[in-house]
């Protein structure tokens, strides 16, 4: 995980001290071979198009954004600033890596790639986005997703 | 926080039939929430896939989060263990552009928006710059141009009562996206060659050597201050933590 010595003491502090929501958690899908998976991408780092509302603090919705996106038609709209943007700036890949999952539908390592992947904003109650995040499983199960790699910043 | 987020995400969608793995970017956190499956990465936050520019690294990262979804049974909680390349940060980096001396006084808001407007356009040329090197931008997810954007933060700190520009975004809102706005543009402007400075370096500078964050310290104070509880409740957001009071 991120290294806690290499956060400000007071960030440090504040991963540690942080109230953690209770879910359950023992839900478990069977998975195909990668090869013959469809997989979306699902991100709560607060991205979305330049066309959409951007986040707020206390939203609990989400943004879809379709695959053929151009990496210069996303923003990031979340509402912390205690994490690195600079590497986004750069490189949108490093947090959502769009360019990557293509690629590996094009070697074959997966399946395919979601027609819409979905970006939440992390810097809030989780446990409030969970009628949203029924939604989100409505529209990939519509487009025949089967998994889905999560990650936020 | 996003990375409490992820996991609850992913057992919601878990529940609904998806196969799930996330990047653990705190694996306390991860630890604490339990997920069905889970990579995490020593990478900083803000970096889940590790490295910018580095294809071949994230592809790593990528692949190995992917992986996760053939184990057999789990949950399962595995540990990235490399390191990112670090895009060789010059040790001594400085600023290649040589702005004016920091306005110091943050009372003085004639000379602070002198001071801005002055960096404002002797960063313009780099920020152009890298603006053309990747073909994109960040600044702008406030509707606004640079020059907008940084006037509606002194505006607010001279003025608590101003309107918010946009109909659309409450004031409190469209503060917060103003902000990301100036703070953006300084630090696209500094990687007008490239990655040279670290994520640390690049936040050093703008928090100690620019008259910006002395107009984000008069903004911030006065969103502290402000009597709308919804600009206060946004203020905290405004800087990383410990960069100002």
């Amino acid at each position: 995980m991120v290294r806690m010595d290499a956060l400000a003491p007071a960030m440090a502090q504040r991963m540690t001290d942080l109230v953690l929501p209770e879910v359950e958690s023992g839900a478990w899908s069977e998975a195909k071979p990668l090869n013959e998976m469809r997989v979306a991408i699902v991100s709560s780092a607060g991205l979305h198009l330049k066309t959409d509302r951007p986040f707020f603090r206390g939203d609990v919705d989400y943004r879809v954004i379709p695959s053929d996106t151009d990496g210069a038609d996303l923003f990031m709209s979340h509402v912390s600033s205690n994490y690195d943007r600079s590497g986004f700036q750069e490189d949108i890949n490093v947090s959502f890596p769009i360019d990557r999952i293509r690629e590996l539908a094009e070697e074959g390592f997966i399946g395919s790639i979601a027609r819409n992947h979905i970006s939440f904003m992390g810097a809030t109650d989780p446990t409030g986005m969970e009628q949203n995040a029924k939604e989100v499983a409505a529209i990939l199960r519509e487009d025949n997703v089967d998994a889905v790699a999560l990650s936020g910043v | 926080m996003c990375t409490r987020a992820v996991s609850v995400l992913a057992n919601y969608l878990e529940r609904e039939g998806f196969v799930t793995a996330i990047i653990s970017l705190i694996k306390l956190h991860t630890e604490k929430i339990g997920v069905p499956r889970g990579l995490a990465v020593p990478f900083e936050l803000g970096r889940p896939y590790g490295a910018p520019t580095d294809a071949e690294f994230q592809k790593q990262v990528l692949k190995q989060q992917l992986k996760l979804m053939e184990s057999p049974s789990g949950p399962v909680l595995a540990d990235f263990d490399d390191d990112p390349p670090d895009g060789k940060p010059a040790r001594d980096w400085a600023c290649a552009v040589e702005l004016p001396p920091v306005f110091e006084d943050t009372d003085d808001l004639a000379g602070l928006r002198a001071a801005m407007n002055a960096e404002i356009e002797a960063l313009r040329p780099a920020y152009e710059k890298a603006k053309a090197r990747r073909g994109r931008t960040t600044v702008g997810v406030s509707a606004m141009n640079i020059e907008m954007a940084s006037e509606l933060l002194l505006a607010f700190v001279e003025d608590e009562g101003i309107r918010s520009p946009n109909p659309e975004f409450p004031l409190a809102m469209a503060l917060k996206l103003a902000s990301e706005d100036f703070k953006a543009y300084y630090s696209e402007a500094v990687a007008a060659e490239g990655c040279i400075a670290s994520s640390m370096q690049i936040a050093d500078w703008f928090w100690n050597e620019t008259s910006g964050a002395k107009v984000m310290a008069a903004f911030k104070k006065a969103c502290d201050e402000a009597s709308d509880e919804k600009i206060v409740d946004m203020a905290w957001g405004v800087a990383p933590g410990g960069r100002l009071p």
